[in-house]
């Protein structure tokens, strides 16, 4: 059986298998049975990928290393191949579902499969005394599942597939507390979800329509040949389409707004899944946008890196203002998404301008070394920041839940002191903090220097001759509109963006760990608590930990192979055949920039945190962002769950009863019923008085006969009579015959009038 | 000359045609005329309905299958225009999802019924209905399917007004209003057509004399009438700008009346219009004339406008009413594309919409049975205590908004795909983003009551006590629709191949 489809089907299978058998059983000993099997099952999904990997990459190493296999379109070897080429289910879903195999995929699901054991694991723990496990497995495995078949897609339409799956099976890890808060922040994350889901599918539609395939490799000369032909625009539509919905889940600016709420209410195993490998689901949408639908183009680069930059500060700041541990850390997440956004808008940038450099005379551009250098930074500072960043999340969400376990409160007033004591967490804590944080011999340094690298590389590029070189060849590319002064300030604001991670990670380990809780006694019980994580839960951290060391202290030997095998097969591997050399990481200047964000780090953390938000000694850490730029609510809710439904309802209200109206009009005025005519009181006055007269006459008569008076009650029949009548010239006043009737007496009129003049 | 005289023109198998329409209609009259007495109780009455529901069905079946015959010719109603029958693939499609949504709905009504007064009545009209519907889509000529397009109309009033409140009888009187407006518009244009047309017998690309109305000179007039023919039957189909009557007679009935009528009567205006523009006047003829565009705004324009009213609306049956506006435009806005694509999608949508919508009223149904509620609100925590049925209602809810794997998806991918492909300047994105937009608003109408159901309380948790799962009748018809709804949307290669055929030969 084939190991990609075992690997997407398999936890589904399995999730249903596990609903079925402990749908019923809440006995504690059945509850440990099913968090045994889920570590069990993801345990065996991680085998399977693992085992691809392998294959894989010894399949490459067989045959040369590995940057030899970025120029060599058939490294895999026949036997291999019918393992791991493209394979399709034939009309599921009505394209059919296609999956494949390429480095970068095998990578990240590899790093899906081991977060979701590493949670398992933990979970076992933390979701021990928790009433509807069952539901949270069953939805973690179809996640877990959908996941794989994000990572694994060989075209767009299984992606967005799998992609609408996750979405909807990960809004119960957002809901599953079942608070009101919960309902609220699950309320936000559905409607972004739905409704990037959307937008998502109008960029398929439009990418459908106009490159005929939606095959990844396929794309990509179309692509070339449809804005090669004037269709641009449609594809830069179809991008933004789904850039917000690959954006949403990325949580990257505008669209970031459902992030605080939902890591914070969801349960802290499933908030790790959420940072690590939810939010690279989208990433990974955007660089296939990047790479495929608008392949080496400019302007696309330019507003992800834009985006990026957004992303990364706002996240910053709002992370260092943040009073609450779980909040900073989602914002933490917000802001190294950025970090990883602005990693892919300068591979979109540093594409096009490598194929322009190409394009220049018969050997190209001179310096064309310089710009694979760039390019070859950007694409592998993408890679491994992505890589370290789901590391990081992972160790810092998992702590985070064993201080929620422990002390019930997220906030950081509460929490205050707690890990005092506790070398195991904040040996965990601290490497993970410093790792993200960009601290030299941690993988974070890794990733950020490479990005880094190619933010200045491009600017030394645009300051250079090649712009003039550009022109001189005709060519109208994007970068020759750029100053460096714009990519000078990207610069710098990256590095200011790694201060602030600095920052609220010095903050966050400040109060975690260094500083004493307000309440004395509160203190000496966190203090006395030793025995606040079960080994399961020690083991998931130190998995977790023990890549961020070793990316950091060996970056050529790890780093650096990562990343240039989850390069094989990327689309533009074909022009980009750079000669490996080997990147110093530890020189002076690679350092530098490290030591420029540390230096504003402390400086933001001393200013902001400590002068500011711990102003007032008694009140501890206060939330120093205004309410009221809650984006969120005086925004996104403001206008689409009130302004605009108000606004299609009354316009749909008033389009709904057009005919409705005009029909009742029609009836009160040229069309209306004839009045009933109303119950007449018997007889009139006139009827009255004679059968009255009558009546006495008789009575007179009988009296001066000498008869027996008898009451005839003329009254009486006159009034009925008089109805009759009346009834019978109501008839006639309506009917058709009183027209003709009325005709005739006018005619009768007329004539006698005739006569008379006459 | 005797104008009624009857040709019987055939073979055994051609005049089995006629018995799938017949036969319902025969039983239908005589279980209406037959005193209650006769039955004694109302298990009897139950065993012999639903012994005439599976024969009916079986018989349509076989028709269905082309064992029987393909084509009938009943009789002359005039001079060349005969009563006539033909079956083809179109016919084919829209009777098995017929026979499905009536098989389904009617054994529901067993159970569901037990609450209401003059079972006998209900079942004896949906059996005619049965069979007019039979003949409507077996229909081959615009006259047949005309007579009984308007014999729908009227046998299909009773289920509206079933329950004799005034309430029910005002929404019948409008439902018959607006029907009726829609066919006499219908048939005005049906007169133009036929001075025009060589036959109104249905073919595929049409039958119009291009000839003859190039040199009248007619072919504006001939346009406004063919425009005129769509907004007519377009009411059935609830288009905008008659649609008023569907929201207020489709809750007015009873839940699985509701269904049939949603499902199912309102396919017939799109099957009528399927044959006008497909069958008899041919898509190339108003391809790109300000018919299509017209014709394609107004459904966009019902198709937003139905969902956000379904939005706005509070009462759970009548919220469905709305959609089913909204997703008849769904329908029409891909007929309106006129390309194979947008075709496909169209009766892809027919189906599905048949097999979603039958099951929400269903499951409405079934809520109003056992809580006597009809506000959305009240439905606060009762996915706990009828897990099965809401577990049901959110897989049919996830394919009328087309989230994948449920059908929805697949006839919104065609649908939109079509659009995209019509090359109508700015109509093709603006009718594709529209679907998305509506796919937004009803998971926003639909998707709060599972969430609700599921994970919140009511206000007073003791209510809750006296709920529970409905009974097997009522419960089995709604999964079987929810299964169907997520085969079709995991496996819809078979259905999109026999569509595909249909369009290929169309267009």
């Amino acid at each position: 059986m084939n190991r990609i489809l075992f690997a997407v089907s398999f936890p589904f299978i399995a999730g249903i298998l596990l609903w079925g058998i402990f749908r019923k059983r809440t006995s504690q000993k059945a509850l440990k049975l099913l968090s045994v099997l889920t570590i069990l099952v993801s345990a065996v999904e991680f085998a399977v990928v693992v085992s691809m990997l392998i294959c894989d990459a010894g399949s490459i190493l067989q045959q040369g290393n590995l940057w030899e296999a970025n120029q060599i379109n058939s490294h895999i070897v026949p036997e291999v191949q019918t393992a791991l080429q493209r394979i399709s289910i034939a009309g599921v879903g009505g394209l059919g579902l296609h999956f494949q195999y390429t480095g970068f995929r095998g990578i990240f699901g590899v790093l899906a499969a081991f977060a979701w054991f590493v949670t398992f694991l933990f979970a076992k723990e933390y979701m021990k005394n928790d009433t509807n496990v069952i539901r949270y497995d069953f939805f973690n495995l179809f996640t877990l599942g959908a996941t794989m078949g994000i990572f694994y897609a060989a075209d767009l339409f299984t992606l967005f597939f799998f992609f609408e799956i996750m979405s909807f099976t990960s809004f119960m890890w957002v809901v599953h507390r079942q608070t009101k808060e919960a309902f609220y922040a699950a309320g936000t994350y559905l409607g972004i979800a739905i409704a990037g889901g959307m937008a998502i599918l109008m960029g398929l539609f439009l990418v459908y329509n106009k490159l005929g395939t939606l095959y990844f490799g396929e794309m990509y000369d179309k692509a070339v040949n449809c804005i090669a032909e004037g269709g641009a625009a449609w594809l830069y539509a179809a991008a933004g389409c789904m850039f917000v919905g690959f954006g949403a889940k990325a949580g990257a600016f505008p669209v970031h707004v459902w992030l605080p709420q939902s890591y914070t209410e969801a349960p802290a195993p499933a908030t790790a899944l959420l940072s690590a490998i939810l939010s690279k689901t989208g990433v990974f949408g955007i660089l296939l946008i990047t790479l495929e639908v608008l392949p080496m183009d400019g302007n696309w680069g330019l507003f992800i890196l834009l985006a990026g930059v957004v992303t990364m500060v706002l996240g910053g700041i709002k992370g260092v203002m943040s009073d609450n541990l779980k909040t900073t850390l989602a914002y933490s997440s917000m802001s190294q998404i950025g970090f990883i956004l602005a990693g892919v808008g300068m591979q979109g940038l540093l594409s096009e301008m490598m194929v322009s450099a190409l394009s220049m005379g018969p050997n190209g551009y001179e310096g064309i070394d310089k710009v694979w250098e760039a390019y070859g930074a950007a694409v592998n500072g993408t890679l491994l920041h992505m890589l370290n960043h789901s590391f990081v999340k992972l160790v810092l969400f998992l702590t985070a839940g064993i201080v929620f376990a422990q002390a019930g409160s997220y906030e950081l007033n509460k929490v205050r002191g707690f890990g005092r004591k506790k070398p195991f967490l904040l040996a965990a804590f601290l490497l993970a903090a410093a790792g993200v944080g960009g601290i030299p011999l941690l993988n974070g340094y890794v990733s950020k220097t490479l990005l880094h690298e190619s933010i200045t590389a491009y600017t030394e590029l645009l300051k250079g001759d090649m712009i003039e070189m550009a022109a001189v060849a005709g060519q109208n590319t994007v970068y020759m509109t750029l100053s460096p002064m714009l990519l000078k300030a990207v610069e710098y604001l990256f590095l200011f963006s790694g201060g602030l991670t600095i920052a609220y990670m010095t903050k966050l380990f400040a109060a975690l760990f260094v500083e004493e809780n307000q309440n004395r006694e509160l203190q000496i019980a966190y203090e006395q608590k030793k025995d606040y994580a079960s080994v399961w839960s020690r083991l998931a951290i130190v998995l977790c930990v023990l890549p961020i060391p070793l990316i950091g202290l060996f970056p050529n030997a790890v780093a650096d192979s990562a990343a240039a095998y989850g390069c094989v097969q990327t689309p533009l591997r074909d022009i980009w055949y750079s000669e490996h050399e080997t990147v110093h990481y530890f020189t002076m200047k690679n350092l530098s920039g490290a030591l420029i964000s540390i230096i504003a780090g402390i400086a933001v953390y001393f200013l902001i945190v400590r002068l500011w938000m711990l102003r007032k000694k008694e009140e501890g850490y206060r939330s120093l962002y205004p309410a009221w730029l809650d984006m969120e609510k005086y925004v996104y809710r403001a206008v689409f769950y009130t302004a605009v439904p108000f606004a299609l309802g009354i316009i749909s209200r008033i389009l709904d009863s057009i005919v409705d109206t005009i029909v009742v009009i029609l009836r009160k005025t040229v069309y209306r019923d004839r009045e009933l005519p109303h119950e007449l009181p018997e007889g009139n006055r006139f009827t009255h008085r004679i059968g009255y007269s009558i009546e006495q006459i008789r009575r007179l008569y009988c009296m001066i006969m000498k008869k027996d008076y008898k009451p005839k009650n003329y009254e009486h029949r006159l009034a009925i009579k008089s109805t009759d009548l009346f009834e019978n010239f109501c008839i006639i006043e309506r009917s058709l015959s009183f027209g003709l009737f009325m005709f005739c007496v006018g005619l009768g009129l007329t004539m006698i009038y005739l006569l008379a003049v006459n | 000359m005797p104008m009624f005289h009857l040709r019987i023109s055939g073979r055994m198998e051609d005049m089995m045609i006629l018995l799938p329409i017949v036969l319902p209609v025969l039983a239908g009259f005589v279980l209406l005329f037959l005193p209650d007495r006769v039955f004694g109780s109302r298990q009897s009455l139950l065993k012999v309905t639903g012994v005439s529901f599976i024969i009916s069905a079986f018989l349509a079946a076989f028709v269905i299958s082309g064992a029987a015959g393909e084509r009938l010719k009943l009789f002359d109603l005039v001079d060349d225009i005969p009563v006539y029958f033909a079956v083809d693939s179109v016919g084919r499609l829209f009777a098995a999802v017929i026979v499905l949504v009536f098989l389904i709905a009617g054994f529901y009504s067993f159970s569901y019924m037990a609450h209401e007064k003059n079972e006998k009545r209900y079942y004896s009209f949906y059996l005619i209905t049965f069979g007019v519907l039979m003949g409507l889509v077996f229909a081959g000529n615009l006259i047949t399917l005309y007579l009984f397009y308007e014999l729908m109309t009227l046998v299909s009033m009773p289920l509206v007004l079933h329950s004799g409140t005034r309430e029910a009888v005002m929404a019948g009187l409008k439902y018959l209003f607006y029907s009726f407006c829609g066919a006499y518009m219908a048939l005005f244009g049906i007169y133009f057509l036929y001075q025009y047309a060589d036959t109104l017998e249905f073919a595929a690309g049409g039958a119009l004399n291009m000839q003859a109305l190039a040199e009248s000179g007619n072919i504006q007039l001939m346009l406004a009438a063919v425009f005129l023919m769509l907004v007519g039957f377009g009411v059935k189909a609830g288009c905008f700008p008659l649609h008023a009557w569907l929201p207020t007679a489709h809750p007015a009935a009873p839940a699985p009346a509701s269904a049939f009528l949603s499902g199912i009567i309102v396919k017939g205006g799109v099957l009528a219009i399927i044959r006008v523009v497909f069958y008899c006047i041919g898509a190339d003829f108003i391809r790109g004339t300000w018919v299509q565009t017209v014709w394609s705004i107004l459904a966009v324009i019902t198709l937003l406008m139905g969902s956000s009213l379904a939005f706005k609306e509070k009462v759970f049956k009548k919220r469905l009413a709305y959609s089913t506006v909204s997703n008849l435009s769904y329908i029409l806005l891909g007929l309106s594309m006129l390309n194979r694509t947008a075709f496909t999608g169209s009766l892809l949508h027919v189906v599905f919409h048949a097999v979603i919508k039958s099951g929400l009223f269903l499951t409405a149904g079934a809520l109003i049975f056992n809580t006597g509620k009809t506000k959305v609100k009240d439905y606060a925590g009762l996915g706990k205590k009828m897990p099965k049925l809401f577990w049901s209602y959110t897989i049919v809810s996830l394919g009328l908004i087309g989230i994948p794997p449920t059908s929805g998806f697949i006839s919104k991918w065609y649908l939109a795909g079509g659009s995209l492909e019509s090359g109508m300047t700015g109509l093709s994105w603006i009718g594709a983003a529209a679907l998305l937009v509506s796919a937004l608003l009803t998971a926003g109408y639909l998707l709060p009551i599972s969430i609700r159901g599921f994970l919140t309380a009511p206000a007073d948790e003791s209510v809750l006590e006296k709920y529970h799962e409905p009974s097997l009748l009522m419960l089995v018809p709604i999964m079987i629709l929810a299964a169907i709804t997520l085969v079709f949307g995991v496996y819809p290669a078979p259905l999109i191949d026999f569509i595909g055929t249909i369009a290929a030969g169309l267009m």
